[in-house]
């Protein structure tokens, strides 16, 4: 049964003589606990793609269902609530929240919620992201891996659908790049955690189930690792 | 054009919202300095006709302390609320400085690319905030004389003085004051954040690593707010903790206002307390009253007659009550006490004995003693067991036995017609007839000037106008609402410029966070928060910075306005001091108000920045 559809996605920016086709017609389906990894070079469309999967973009046509959801039929509110529930973002830059401690911000979806926060569940998160003794720092007293792990924890605090992470090694050494992958590819097998990572890094792509490979706003080819 | 000065113009030109804001707050306090500069001037100009010499140079010194201790206030709050727009300015540029520097710019290269931005706003500045300036002073001039002719009218027709005229001056020496005032306060203002951008070393300065870290004890948030808004709550708590600093200038010039509007409804309470004291609290907008300095008492007959004749003039309610200028002495039980004998006109004598439960002819006692505790006049009526006794009165200035009077009844209420003549420390006692010096006859009636026309006409007939002189009580109260209202008007006008200042600060405050907000924003988005919930945290931000003006104006302004009450309540007066609440109250509205309609104003303007945009990018948080 597949987790995430996506039907014929165009998004089209800007008007008249300069538009610009970011996505030019995009269909594929992920299964739950799949591990795909979309690559492509920069400008070819892959972070729109995200984007638009993630719920933070609109497509200029095509459809997505996420976990059965129409998503591009919720308005944004009902997105949003969508969003905490059932999406997680991992991105490039963290975007943590600067004023909250480590604990807070990967508590941020449930609060938001306003759900009881789970200590179970936060020590789990904690102790899989190895921030336990930090959980109390404030994101720039944290390293940058430091930083991305609390935002995988983020996102995985409230069980998502869909853990959707654009670059997350971006901006990291290739130790700290290390230790996220392993992150990354552990909540897929321990939590069959469904996993889409677009990046660069090859590393990424090689451990994942499923390669696709974007390039001006088409799907040049989507192959299954070799394993 | 130096590569300085254009990057500075560039920066004026990227942030045109800011821009704006700020330069309205350059031209606001540069006006007020002005405006103040200007008054100071015109009074110097006015008394020097009126005073001479002495009073002349008093007038003047204490016209420019005056003046001094506004344009500080004003100054200070224009220091603190443009500074904190060049520092914003400032730190959006960061990186810029560090790339500059890495290039070879030196420490004064990049503070002078600040104070170009001060030059610039001071260069369109301060010419229209001294345009602005002297329209305020000019408008403020004309109203004042407005209000003040009404009074002229009455002491010029009375002939006491000479009318009071403010005359608009523009001079020479004000203007360059207020010039030379405003370009210090803002190259000052800008100088503050000028001299901090310079000393960011470059590499922190491209790395962003040298802005303030954050600690965790600085954005520690109360439980209460946590549980009473959740997590929205939370967080505004932490943002405005975290930029602490933009949002003083905000705290700082909505205090100040406070405390100004406080000072002057205090004043204005006070003025109106001075006016009730004048007019004695007696029902009546105009007097006539006889007095003999020879001690001559005016015969019962004449009183009566003179109380008739002025009730025949259409719609008077006319009160005579007479009273004896020196007082007896009485002993009761080795006690020595002050008696003064009091008398009404007939009709109201006969009204007196009504209330009081006896028979016309009767005397009858105050049963009621004032005096002061403190400031605080208080009065008790100890003498409700002397009803039935015979008091054997002592006239002291002749040294021989006075009349004996029997005490028939007893009233422990000030009637109404005789509060003007009832003191404090003596013991009243109202008897039917009495020959005395001292007679006044209060009148109620609309126009009170016609009335006193036909007294001072009556007056002439029966008492041939000697030793008879007449109040208009109405002109008084109306003279003194007139003055309270022109300082009310100053002070009104002043705290509401004030608020203005304070306004254009929380808008171009606001519209700089919001940018460099803009990432946080998107990744609370991106994780779930609704936009409802977006508005509830700015919501709640506005409570918080508000609350935390209040705090501050409040208490800072209940003090000014007990200064004023200490200030005005000098010697016999003896107001307590009461808290102005309907003020207060007007405060703390007001400044939630204000508060929220600019934070209104930021989501507003956030809502058309773009998640998708401000995610990706790396500079922000």
């Amino acid at each position: 049964m597949s987790i995430l559809q996506v039907n014929n996605l165009v998004k089209i920016y800007g008007k008249g003589d300069t538009t610009v086709s970011a996505l030019g017609g995009v269909s594929f389906s992920v299964a739950k606990g799949e591990f795909v990894a979309i690559v492509g070079a920069s400008g070819s469309g892959k972070s729109t793609l995200m984007h638009i999967i993630g719920g933070v973009d609109r497509p200029t046509s095509g459809g997505v269902t996420v976990d059965g959801n129409d998503i591009l039929r919720l308005n944004e509110s009902e997105l949003a609530i969508f969003r905490r529930r059932n999406i997680g973002i991992i991105y490039q830059f963290y975007n943590l929240i600067p004023t909250l401690t480590a604990e807070e911000n990967i508590m941020l979806p449930r609060l938001l919620d306003r759900r009881k926060p789970d200590p179970e569940k936060l020590r789990a998160i904690l102790e899989v992201t190895g921030l336990t003794d930090r959980a109390g720092h404030l994101p720039n007293e944290l390293s940058g891996g430091q930083q991305q792990r609390v935002s995988i924890g983020r996102a995985l605090i409230n069980d998502p659908a869909l853990i959707l992470a654009d670059e997350p090694t971006g901006n990291l050494d290739s130790k700290s790049s290390k230790e996220i992958i392993d992150l990354l590819k552990l909540s897929n097998r321990k939590y069959n955690q469904t996993l889409i990572v677009i990046t660069h890094d090859e590393k990424i792509a090689l451990q994942a189930d499923r390669v696709i490979t974007v390039a001006d706003g088409m799907i040049l080819r989507d192959e299954m690792a070799q394993t | 054009m130096r590569l300085t000065a254009k990057l500075a113009l560039a920066q004026i030109e990227r942030s045109k919202t800011r821009t704006l804001w700020t330069m309205l707050g350059v031209i606001l306090c540069v006006a007020m300095v002005t405006a103040i500069c200007g008054f100071a001037a015109s009074g110097m100009a006015t008394f020097q006709e009126v005073a001479e010499g002495r009073e002349q140079d008093q007038v003047n010194r204490i016209l420019i302390s005056l003046a001094s201790v506004l344009g500080g206030i004003v100054a200070l709050a224009s220091v603190v609320v443009v500074s904190n727009a060049f520092r914003a300015s400032a730190g959006e540029r960061t990186t810029q400085f560090g790339l500059l520097k890495s290039t070879g710019a030196t420490k004064r290269q990049i503070a002078a690319t600040v104070m170009y931005e001060g030059l610039f706003f001071s260069a369109v500045g301060i010419p229209l905030g001294l345009l602005l300036g002297i329209l305020i002073q000019f408008a403020g001039l004309s109203i004042a004389n407005h209000m003040l002719s009404y009074i002229n009218a009455f002491f010029t027709e009375d002939g006491a003085s000479g009318a009071l005229i403010l005359r608009f001056t523009l001079s020479p020496f004000a203007i360059l004051a207020a010039a030379l005032a405003s370009f210090a306060t803002v190259l000052l203002s800008a100088w503050l954040p000028a001299r901090k951008a310079a000393k960011i070393p470059a590499i922190d300065a491209i790395r962003r690593t040298g802005d303030v870290k954050l600690k965790r004890s600085k954005v520690k948030t109360s439980r209460i707010v946590r549980l009473l808004s959740g997590v929205e709550g939370t967080l505004a708590q932490k943002s405005l903790k975290r930029s602490r600093r933009s949002f003083r200038a905000t705290v700082v010039s909505i205090a100040i206002s406070i405390v100004m509007l406080l000072a002057a409804a205090s004043l204005q309470i006070h003025m109106s307390q001075l006016n009730d004291l004048a007019v004695g609290g007696v029902d009546a907008t105009a007097a006539v009253s006889y007095y003999d300095p020879d001690g001559v008492g005016l015969p019962l007959k004449a009183a009566e007659l003179m109380t008739e004749r002025l009730r025949s003039y259409g719609g008077a309610r006319v009160y005579g009550a007479g009273q004896e200028i020196s007082s007896y002495r009485l002993d009761m039980e080795g006690t020595p006490y002050s008696v003064f004998l009091l008398t009404a006109d007939r009709q109201h004598y006969e009204e007196l004995c009504r209330q009081a439960g006896i028979f016309p002819g009767g005397n009858i006692l105050l049963n009621l003693w004032r005096e002061y505790e403190g400031p605080r006049m208080i009065q008790t009526n100890p003498f409700g067991n002397w009803v039935g006794w015979t008091l054997s009165l002592e006239d002291i200035l002749q040294n021989k036995p006075g009349p004996k009077l029997t005490v028939d009844g007893a009233l422990s209420e000030v009637p109404n017609e005789l509060t003007m003549t009832v003191g404090t420390q003596n013991v009243y006692i109202i008897v039917p007839e009495l020959e005395t010096d001292y007679y006044i006859w209060n009148a109620l009636t609309e126009d009170a000037t016609d009335f006193l026309l036909y007294a001072e006409e009556v007056g002439k007939e029966l008492l041939d106008g000697q030793n008879v002189s007449y109040i208009n009580y109405q002109m008084q109260s109306q003279i003194a609402m007139r003055m309270s209202n022109l300082i009310s008007l100053f002070a009104y006008g002043f705290a509401g410029l004030l608020v203005l200042i304070g306004l254009t600060n929380v808008v171009s405050t606001i519209s700089a966070n919001t940018r460099l907000r803009r990432r946080e924003f998107a990744a609370l988005q991106s994780v779930g928060m609704t936009q409802g919930g977006l508005n509830r945290m700015l919501t709640l931000e506005s409570i918080l910075c508000s609350a935390r003006a209040l705090l501050f104006g409040l208490p800072l302004g209940i003090f000014a306005a007990w200064l004023v009450h200490l200030s005005v309540t000098s010697g016999d007066y003896g107001f307590a001091f009461t808290v102005p609440w309907l003020a207060v109250g007007e405060c703390v509205v007001g400044v939630f108000i204000v508060t929220f309609v600019s934070m209104r104003f930021a989501a507003f303007r956030l809502r058309k920045a773009n998640t998708v945009e401000a995610i990706r990018t790396e500079d922000g948080v």
